[in-house]
């Protein structure tokens, strides 16, 4: 039973909410996080990524791409009233169909595991609008509902967000590329400081620039669908 | 202020321009036909688009008609000092008809500043092709992602119902786009918006070109790098002339 989610209770143990969202962003958290490379297997695959470099430099466009995309989105549905409005728009962004369709796995597992834990009313809603056909469900916009139920700072939410979005994204890296685990830590140590402003920008992000795309990684993410070898499914 | 619209019917099974009206700097010549599709060229009187320009561009076509857009060259998006130029384009295409709107590719001369916005009304049962070029600047002057903004949005409606959006928004002090997850190093990038056509199975193969195609929800989409604007735009051409006997 989750007191905090009693009414009439207020909502003060801000820190133990701050561990709900670690707990969910955990990679041990199965929403399927580990299945998909989104795009990373086909930069490995054609020798793009291949370093400590040339992931560095990988992780350098991902999150800035994240800024208008994913973080974007999750601040966004932290915001907004019409999610069914905004997960049409997410829906119709989301050009690869192997990234739009993980995004809508991932959520639907999210959905699935919160609400055997817990009752958040905003999670409760969106799950209900996937099974009435009136939303697709995206995980970046689970992930603004959900830190809107936990009455956390959305700046520091989307931190730990991003985290874990570069984290999962450099761990593909080191299993594949191979490299070495140390070399992966240092990538997301280096990238660390720049996580800040990307979250910032994604809170400002404007409706008309939401999910401004990057035509190379829509493009490896693309050709992931015809890879002749796939670990991964996106 | 530059305005264009274009009407497409059908008259005794052949497509007419019915309604077509512009003004300076637009022009368009008397269309030619392909079979039975309509080739309507829109030329442009300036030499490229200047700061304050403002350009409304309205294309329908009636159920039945088939009709091909182009244009004349590349169109030029000259230096601005603090201001921007925008275009607005709203293109309607009837059940039973057909479009295929390809401009040419766009070429952003340092210090530009451009915002576009493409609106898309396909009924159900309609055939729409539409493509989207853009250089990174004047490459042989060295003179790459020196404009200020390019930001294209295309957004595209079934029957009134949001189906895809592509965002193109380019804004080179926010990020060095040549590298990755962007231009790769190239030059130039394209995007190719194919609706109610047979479906691509797999790409074209053709040198110095990096494409991938996939299915949208409604559609599918190719997107396109290379170093050279007149090769995406016979890359595109080519999926463009397949036969299509499907919707």
């Amino acid at each position: 039973m989750d007191l905090l989610s009693v009414k009439g209770i207020p909502i003060t143990m801000n820190n133990q909410n701050i561990l709900k969202l670690v707990q969910t962003l955990d990679p041990l958290f199965p929403i399927g996080g580990y299945t998909l490379s989104n795009g990373m297997e086909t930069y490995v695959q054609k020798g793009i990524v291949y370093d400590y470099k040339t992931l560095a430099a990988y992780l350098d466009s991902y999150l800035y791409m994240l800024s208008f995309n994913d973080l974007a989105f999750a601040a966004k549905a932290y915001e907004v009233e019409d999610i069914a409005k905004l997960d049409l728009l997410c829906s119709s962004l989301k050009a690869p169909i192997e990234i739009r369709q993980g995004s809508i796995k991932q959520c639907s597992r999210f959905l699935k595991l919160h609400t055997k834990m817990n009752s958040y009313p905003r999670l409760i809603q969106y799950q209900n609008q996937i099974k009435n056909g009136e939303c697709e469900g995206h995980y970046g916009i689970s992930m603004g509902l959900f830190i809107k139920e936990l009455n956390i700072n959305l700046q520091e939410a989307l931190e730990l967000y991003c985290y874990s979005l570069i984290s999962t994204a450099v761990n593909h890296a080191v299993k594949m590329v191979p490299l070495r685990q140390l070399d992966g830590q240092i990538a997301i140590y280096e990238l660390m400081e720049h996580i800040p402003k990307a979250v910032t920008t994604a809170i400002n992000t404007k409706m008309m620039d939401l999910g401004a795309s990057g035509c190379g990684f829509d493009i490896r993410s693309m050709q992931h669908e015809t890879l002749y070898t796939r670990l991964y499914i996106s | 202020m530059g305005k264009l619209r274009i009407e497409a019917h059908v008259h005794n099974g052949r497509t007419v321009i019915t309604d077509c009206f512009f003004t300076a700097p637009f022009k368009i010549v008397k269309p030619y036909y392909d079979k039975n599709r309509a080739e309507v060229m829109i030329m442009q009187a300036s030499a490229g688009i200047l700061e304050g320009d403002k350009y409304e561009v309205e294309i329908v076509v009636k159920s039945g008609a088939s009709l091909m857009v182009t244009g004349q060259s590349y169109t030029k998006l000259f230096k601005m000092d603090s201001g921007y130029a925008t275009q607005n384009v709203k293109i309607t295409v009837e059940s039973g008809a057909s479009l295929f709107y390809l401009p040419c590719p766009i070429i952003p001369f340092g210090g530009s500043s451009f915002v576009s916005e493409n609106e898309i009304h396909l009924q159900k049962g309609s055939e729409f092709i539409m493509q989207d070029i853009l250089a990174c600047g004047r490459k042989g002057m060295g003179e790459e992602f020196k404009f200020r903004k390019y930001h294209s949005r295309v957004v595209v409606y079934e029957n009134e119902r949001l189906i895809f959006v592509d965002n193109t928004r380019l804004i080179p002090k926010e990020y060095e786009y040549h590298k990755m997850g962007y231009f790769e190093g190239c030059s130039h990038q394209g995007v190719a918006y194919f609706y109610g056509r047979k479906q691509i199975k797999s790409i074209n193969k053709s040198e110095s070109i990096t494409a991938a195609i996939t299915n949208l929800r409604k559609g599918q989409i190719l997107r396109i790098l290379s170093d050279s604007g007149d090769r995406i735009v016979n890359y595109i051409k080519t999926y463009v002339e397949e036969e299509n006997d499907g919707t």
